[in-house]
């Protein structure tokens, strides 16, 4: 079920009641079924893929810890059946098409086929979950768990199931195995997050994505204007999507005083392409990082290898997101910036010295974010495009379609249908954005009087009311998308 | 601004005008404890049902409770 759906409305509360009202030792129990039942909801039969990952990393890994010297094979075997289980469903098709595509060009023939295969709902997430869990283990950094219920709960744990965080065993199975208590501040920031999530997703991301499906409907009708307009709005769109949802998952595990990985760090505070990629998709980036960046040598084999190694991890970052050319180009639009911020760091750095320009001037910073985000545009639109054909016409209208006229101006705002009302509207959004920024810090001090407690309750009770009625009002019109990276 | 239908009704206007009083009066003051504060509120918002019920729209109904959150969360953690 989508979290911005009636049933989870339902669904979390009732789980969380339950959850306090239990003894201590049968939660697991309850947590565990709820989240199959949650999982099971889009579609029961795909739960036995989640069966499979989850019999399999836990039976491995427990096997390593009895036959050491089997340790390798064991691990190989486990990639192989969990890695194959995601490519297969993920990547079948895609693989597919595209020697098909080639070989109708070179042979000038027309076949199709196609394999009829759905794709499980967070297959990526928790393949890597399961996947770091063996590989830490494999490696000692971890002991294996032995009790399977509490195994198959990390794996399947509903709030970060289907769309991160990607949790690290370290963090995640200590907090499902303690028997804790129930403390009011954890539920204020449950609850807190809970907010910030919601108002991401359903006031700022779901009306972003009503203008940025205008022009996306039409890119040829779109001018540079507007085409620049839809990346940027599409760059926040996706961001407080992803953002919310991370959000309302760390609120609904906190209810239950189980703390989750922060997964973005305000990203568009980046001053590069760089910095961009440890505040976005944390444990995503963490992931690549420990597990294929630093095995393929990191930086530490010269040059070379560390711009080969930027270019392979990206290019997987890219691929991972889904089996389209767009994602694939994205991730070496990526990898460019970064390798290329990676050459030019120490000329930079000495320039920068030389004219006596300093880099933490608020105007300097504000110059770099802005040309940081300049540089995401680009990768948006990538991102969002339905085809390396649509890529094409967007990217191309973005730097030609340009007439500098007031016509211009005009055009794009009929385009994205927006008029004053929406631009105070979208301003407002990202004012509020940028301020409950600080609400979503997972720990925040108490109110420190009665006055400062009235006016967080205060503003809570306008911003619920605020995201009711943009998500009652987005269902009513059919506009409400559900959360982006369900469909990773 | 062109097409608003809060700021054609009066009744709207004198709620919103009226919570937006109470709540600068609770920062500036502090004498009440945050109970303006809470009954400015709960004004506003029934500003923004009989608003709904007479046409406004959702966005616009939004917009000016997010300009009322932004006044209650400013100079507060």
């Amino acid at each position: 079920m989508n979290f911005n759906s009636g049933a989870f409305l339902i669904f979390l509360p009732v789980v969380v009641l339950v959850y306090w009202f239990l003894p201590a030792r049968f939660r697991w129990v309850w947590l565990l079924s709820a989240s199959y039942f949650f999982y099971m909801y889009w579609n029961p039969a795909l739960v036995v893929l989640l069966l499979l990952t989850t019999a399999v990393s836990y039976g491995s890994a427990l096997a390593m810890m009895r036959w050491p010297r089997l340790k390798r094979a064991l691990l190989v075997l486990t990639l192989l059946v969990c890695l194959g289980v995601l490519i297969y469903f993920k990547y079948a098709n895609f693989l597919l098409q595209s020697v098909l595509h080639v070989v109708n060009g070179a042979a000038g023939g027309e076949w199709s086929f196609t394999i009829d295969v759905l794709l499980p709902v967070g297959i990526s997430f928790y393949t890597f979950q399961t996947l770091s869990y063996v590989i830490d283990v494999y490696r000692g950094d971890f002991p294996a768990e032995r009790h399977f219920g509490y195994y198959a709960l990390f794996v399947v744990f509903f709030p970060q199931l289907v769309a991160g965080p990607i949790e690290n065993p370290r963090n995640l199975l200590p907090q499902l195995r303690r028997e804790g208590r129930w403390d009011r501040e954890d539920f204020r920031a449950g609850g807190r997050l809970l907010l910030c999530g919601f108002f991401r997703k359903c006031v700022v991301a779901d009306t972003c994505g009503v203008f940025v499906n205008r022009v996306f409907a039409s890119p040829e009708a779109a001018n540079g204007l507007a085409i620049l307009c839809a990346g940027a709005l599409f760059c926040l769109q996706m961001y407080n999507d992803f953002a919310g949802y991370s959000e309302i998952a760390a609120g609904s595990a906190r209810l239950m005083g189980i703390r989750l990985t922060r997964n973005f760090d305000r990203p568009y505070l980046s001053q590069s392409y760089t910095e961009f990629f440890r505040r976005w998709h944390i444990s995503l980036n963490q992931w690549f990082t420990q597990y294929v960046y630093i095995p393929l040598g990191g930086s530490r084999k010269g040059l070379g290898r560390k711009l080969l190694n930027t270019v392979i991890v990206f290019s997987l970052c890219g691929l991972w997101h889904g089996a389209k050319w767009t994602y694939l180009l994205w991730g070496l639009y990526a990898a460019f910036w970064v390798c290329l911020e990676s050459l030019l760091k120490r000329p930079a750095r000495r320039m920068a010295e030389h004219r006596n320009i300093d880099l933490a001037d608020p105007v300097v910073k504000l110059v770099r974010r802005m040309g940081a985000f300049a540089v995401f545009i680009p990768a948006a639109l990538l991102f969002r495009a339905d085809g390396v054909g649509q890529a094409g016409v967007l990217l191309g209208r973005l730097f030609t379609a340009w007439s500098f006229t007031g016509g211009q101006i005009a055009d794009c705002f009929a385009l994205l249908q927006m008029g004053g009302l929406e631009l105070v509207f979208l301003a407002l959004c990202i004012v509020t954005m940028s301020r409950l920024s600080l609400w979503g810090q997972y720990d925040l001090p108490r109110a420190p009087s009665p006055d400062a407690s009235a006016r967080r309750t205060a503003a809570a009770a306008c911003l619920v009311t605020a995201v009711a009625l943009c998500w009652l009002s987005l269902l009513a019109t059919q506009d409400a998308a559900g959360f982006a990276y369900f469909q990773f | 601004m062109s097409g608003s239908v809060i700021l054609g009704l009066p009744p709207a206007l004198v709620l919103y005008a009226a919570a937006l009083f109470l709540a600068l009066f609770d920062r500036r003051y502090r004498a009440t404890r945050g109970w303006f504060t809470l009954l400015g509120t709960a004004l506003a918002l029934a500003a923004s049902a009989y608003s709904l019920l007479l046409g406004a729209s959702a966005m616009e109904v939004t917009a000016v409770l997010l300009a009322f959150s932004l006044l209650e969360l400013e100079g507060t953690p």
